[in-house]
């Protein structure tokens, strides 16, 4: 197919242009399939992409109360490896260990975790600082 | 991790509210359903849930949830101590 030698009819042409008579309907069909391809990829890792809407205080937290992740791991009665996943904001805790976390912090699971984006989450921090409105 | 049951206030809050449970579906986006399944405690919600029902009472997300059993709310407020 793209090797068809096209027909030379006069000196203009250019002979040895193999793509020239590829057929237009081979290109649509390519293109589509690459679009659909495409789309379905990123519909598929948008669907499993974790959805981060949660921010969280925790790696600050720790550090005040001089914890490292081993402590915080111990006193949540989780591995750490979740403890990182959670101060990397990889993982949503379940209600369950956010209640707990509250507790160990002796704080509000609002000023712990933050829903939306990082706009909210600075004011929170700020009002969860400050006790006097500016 | 075991199943650890949350209790909540959630019927106290509905109904004190007037509220039916669809109301409440409606207005968290959520299945009437789950509705249920939360107020018995058979279904915890996660984070996120928690987040906007606590949004939604515009109350603190510890007095709607609580890993121990909640007093009759009556008692908390007008005790005789």
């Amino acid at each position: 197919m793209f090797n068809r030698k096209p027909p030379v009819k006069d000196e203009c042409d250019i002979p040895n242009d193999p793509y020239q008579y590829t057929p237009a309907w081979l290109y649509s069909f390519v293109l589509g399939r690459l679009v659909i391809s495409l789309s379905m990829s990123s519909s598929h890792a948008r669907t499993y992409r974790p959805r981060v809407t949660l921010h969280n205080r925790l790696a600050i937290l720790r550090l005040e109360h001089g914890m490292s992740r081993q402590d915080l791991a111990r006193e949540l009665e989780i591995s750490q490896q979740t403890v990182i996943a959670l101060e990397q904001g990889e993982y949503a805790p379940s209600l369950n260990l956010a209640l707990r976390i509250g507790q160990l912090f002796a704080l509000p699971i609002e000023q712990i975790f933050f829903l939306s984006n990082r706009d909210h989450l600075m004011r929170k921090t700020v009002e969860g600082e400050c006790h006097e409105p500016v | 991790m075991s199943v650890i049951t949350i209790y909540n206030r959630l019927p106290v809050l509905r109904a004190e509210r007037g509220l039916s449970r669809q109301d409440l579906a409606r207005a968290l986006g959520i299945n009437y359903q789950t509705v249920g399944y939360l107020e018995r405690g058979e279904y915890n919600p996660s984070l996120e849930l928690a987040f906007r029902i606590s949004e939604y009472f515009e109350l603190p997300i510890e007095a709607i949830f609580s890993p121990r059993p909640f007093k009759p709310l009556s008692e908390e407020v007008y005790a005789r101590s």
